[in-house]
């Protein structure tokens, strides 16, 4: 079990990308707080299983269909 | 994205021999593409035909005790659904919530019901002992199971569902176990079970049905 | 749906050389449009529904068109120039799905031990380690590097299992490159490839090429290895739903395994690709 701060950067359509995050934080069983969403930052805390975190970074990578994600990047908490 | 629905209550499927233990197989009942498989516990289950990871159809998959691996990137789920393993990371443990979306199923009368994973009501309960007769598809779709019976002269005895009912045929003995699953643009499929204790002779002109009804619900060449 | 400009504007592999000789108006469907393909005396012009004369080229061992008139440059792979490598062309293979999902397929090693048991790979070694995935912003290309996978039987010149290092290449939205470790030659690359046609939104015509060093097997041992293992991906690829390419994460879960995939469809997104695109709201 770890904790991540996970930050994806990009013109993020905030609704968009926060029902994709908690999608996964879902389907993964992660535990997630979302601590900051702007139109172009979002970051969250994730508790869970390394590896799964790991799938949780490829999946949101892609990003929604009307969003391009630039980067995600993942730092020890 | 909306998962598929059914409507409410129980739908047969497909005769219990459709699926073999240790295979799978397909139905699609209202658009709801559905894996169909038994373990080498017998039972069956009924699930969403599309694995979670990249969308491959289930019912392609392989049975291996009672769990089902998909076929293209050896997936496994266990007999609820849930993923028990990804060979690609072999050091990774699935948690449950990575599952295949199932729906309700049970064996009852000689047939494989399936029903929405929500739905509330048992499955079909058919006292005696059954054995799966035969399946047929029709070109066009009965609107009522009363039609279906009427097609072939035959008279309800007692109504399962409104797609299935246990009747009497003119010039077979005993009674018939017979269903429909509606198809709509593509017809219908019809299937019939007749008593364990049975005769051969009974077995055969149930089976024999089939010509009879694919002449009735036949599609008009005017069409 | 008209293809949108990243799709319209790239330049299509259509058939062999071989495959027009003598054609009179031999039709061919190109992104949903019908064209009609004709030999007069050796010189092969390309026509659409309205007689417009497309632009065209052979290239690579196929003829090449576009409906643009300001195509894109078409990719460079100079390994076709090199002497004493062979081309085997395939020729097209009909696919019932689009052809960016044969293009991710194609990138996938994931699932060489179930698809191509005991050929690309095998049950015991399923492991996928991580690999890098770049983009070259200036060709406008992503590249999956330092990809390695357990195969028992990597080519139709090797013999025995080896640990085969990968490397593959996506120059164009309907094209993809794969760079393996040539057995029988040290410090250079056998290349197998597909030349999409995308004929539909969720249907397209494959045209596969190995151009490779080997000394031993016949054009149809080398064809007949390759075909073999097209045609289990095509079972896979015709039975994978949606028909047409998501780009949004929510349909699947991807994995570490699956980074060059994912890539593929960020840079497909970040072009603005339409056509071929399965969208997730619709699906509701």
């Amino acid at each position: 079990m770890v904790t991540r701060r996970v930050s994806l950067e990009g013109a993020l359509k905030t609704e968009s990308c926060l029902a994709m995050v908690s999608h996964f934080a879902r389907r993964l069983s992660l535990s997630s707080t979302v601590t900051s969403a702007t139109p172009s930052y979002i970051t969250l805390i994730l508790t869970g299983d390394e590896r799964l975190i790991d799938m949780f970074e490829i999946a949101c990578w892609l990003g929604p269909d009307d969003v391009n994600i630039d980067t995600i990047t993942l730092e020890t908490v | 994205m909306k998962p598929s629905e059914l409507e409410a209550g129980w739908f047969p499927a497909g005769l219990q021999n459709y699926v073999l233990p240790k295979t799978a197989g397909r139905v699609v009942i209202a658009d709801n593409d559905i894996a169909l498989w038994r373990g080498e516990d017998g039972q069956i289950r009924a699930w969403e035909n599309r694995c979670p990871h990249r969308g491959m159809r289930l019912s392609y998959g392989i049975v291996r005790g009672n769990t089902l691996t998909c076929l293209y990137h050896g997936w496994s789920y266990d007999g609820a659904g849930a993923c028990a393993g990804i060979p690609a990371h072999p050091e990774l443990t699935p948690p449950k919530t990575i599952r295949a979306k199932a729906y309700r199923a049970a064996d009852s009368g000689g047939f494989i019901w399936v029903a929405n994973p929500g739905e509330t009501t048992a499955a079909p309960s058919i006292d005696g002992d059954w054995v799966p007769n035969r399946s047929v598809h029709i070109d066009l779709a009965p609107t009522s199971l009363n039609e279906l019976a009427e097609g072939i002269g035959a008279e309800l005895v007692s109504k399962i569902t409104d797609h299935a009912a246990i009747v009497r045929v003119p010039e077979v003995k005993g009674k018939v176990l017979l269903a429909f699953l509606d198809m709509k643009e593509h017809g219908a499929m019809i299937h019939t079970s007749v008593p364990a204790s049975a005769s051969e002779n009974v077995a055969i002109a149930v089976s024999k049905l089939s010509t009879r009804l694919r002449q009735v619900f036949k599609a008009s060449s005017a069409a | 749906m008209t293809p949108d400009t990243f799709t319209r504007s790239q330049w299509y592999a259509i058939g062999r050389l071989p495959d027009f000789e003598g054609a009179e108006a031999k039709p061919v469907r190109l992104l949903s449009q019908d064209l009609t393909v004709s030999d007069a005396a050796g010189v092969l012009s390309v026509n659409d529904a309205d007689g417009r004369s497309l632009l065209t080229q052979i290239r690579y061992g196929h003829l090449w068109t576009t409906l643009s008139d300001t195509p894109r440059p078409l990719y460079d792979v100079p390994e076709f120039d090199e002497p004493d490598r062979r081309l085997v062309t395939a020729g097209g293979v009909g696919v019932r799905c689009s052809g960016l999902r044969c293009v991710e397929n194609f990138l996938d090693m994931a699932h060489f031990p179930f698809v191509h048991t005991d050929i690309l790979g095998v049950e015991e070694h399923p492991s996928v380690e991580s690999y890098d995935v770049s983009m070259d912003a200036e060709k406008d290309e992503i590249w999956a590097t330092k990809c390695k996978f357990f195969q028992p039987m990597a080519s139709a010149a090797a013999s025995g299992g080896q640990m085969t290092e990968y490397k593959y290449r996506v120059p164009h939205p309907y094209s993809t490159i794969l760079y393996k470790t040539c057995p029988i030659r040290e410090d250079v690359w056998d290349l197998v490839g597909l030349f999409i046609q995308p004929v539909e939104e969720d249907e397209c015509i494959v045209h596969s090429f190995i151009l490779v060093f080997d000394e031993e097997n016949t054009d149809t041992g080398l064809l007949h290895f390759q075909q073999n293992i097209f045609l289990q991906d095509r079972m896979i690829l015709e039975n994978q739903v949606p028909r047409k390419l998501p780009l949004d994460p929510r349909w699947e879960l991807p994995t570490r395994a699956d980074a060059s995939s994912i890539a593929y469809r960020r840079w497909l997104k970040a072009n603005e690709l339409q056509w071929g695109v399965a969208l997730f709201n619709e699906a509701a």
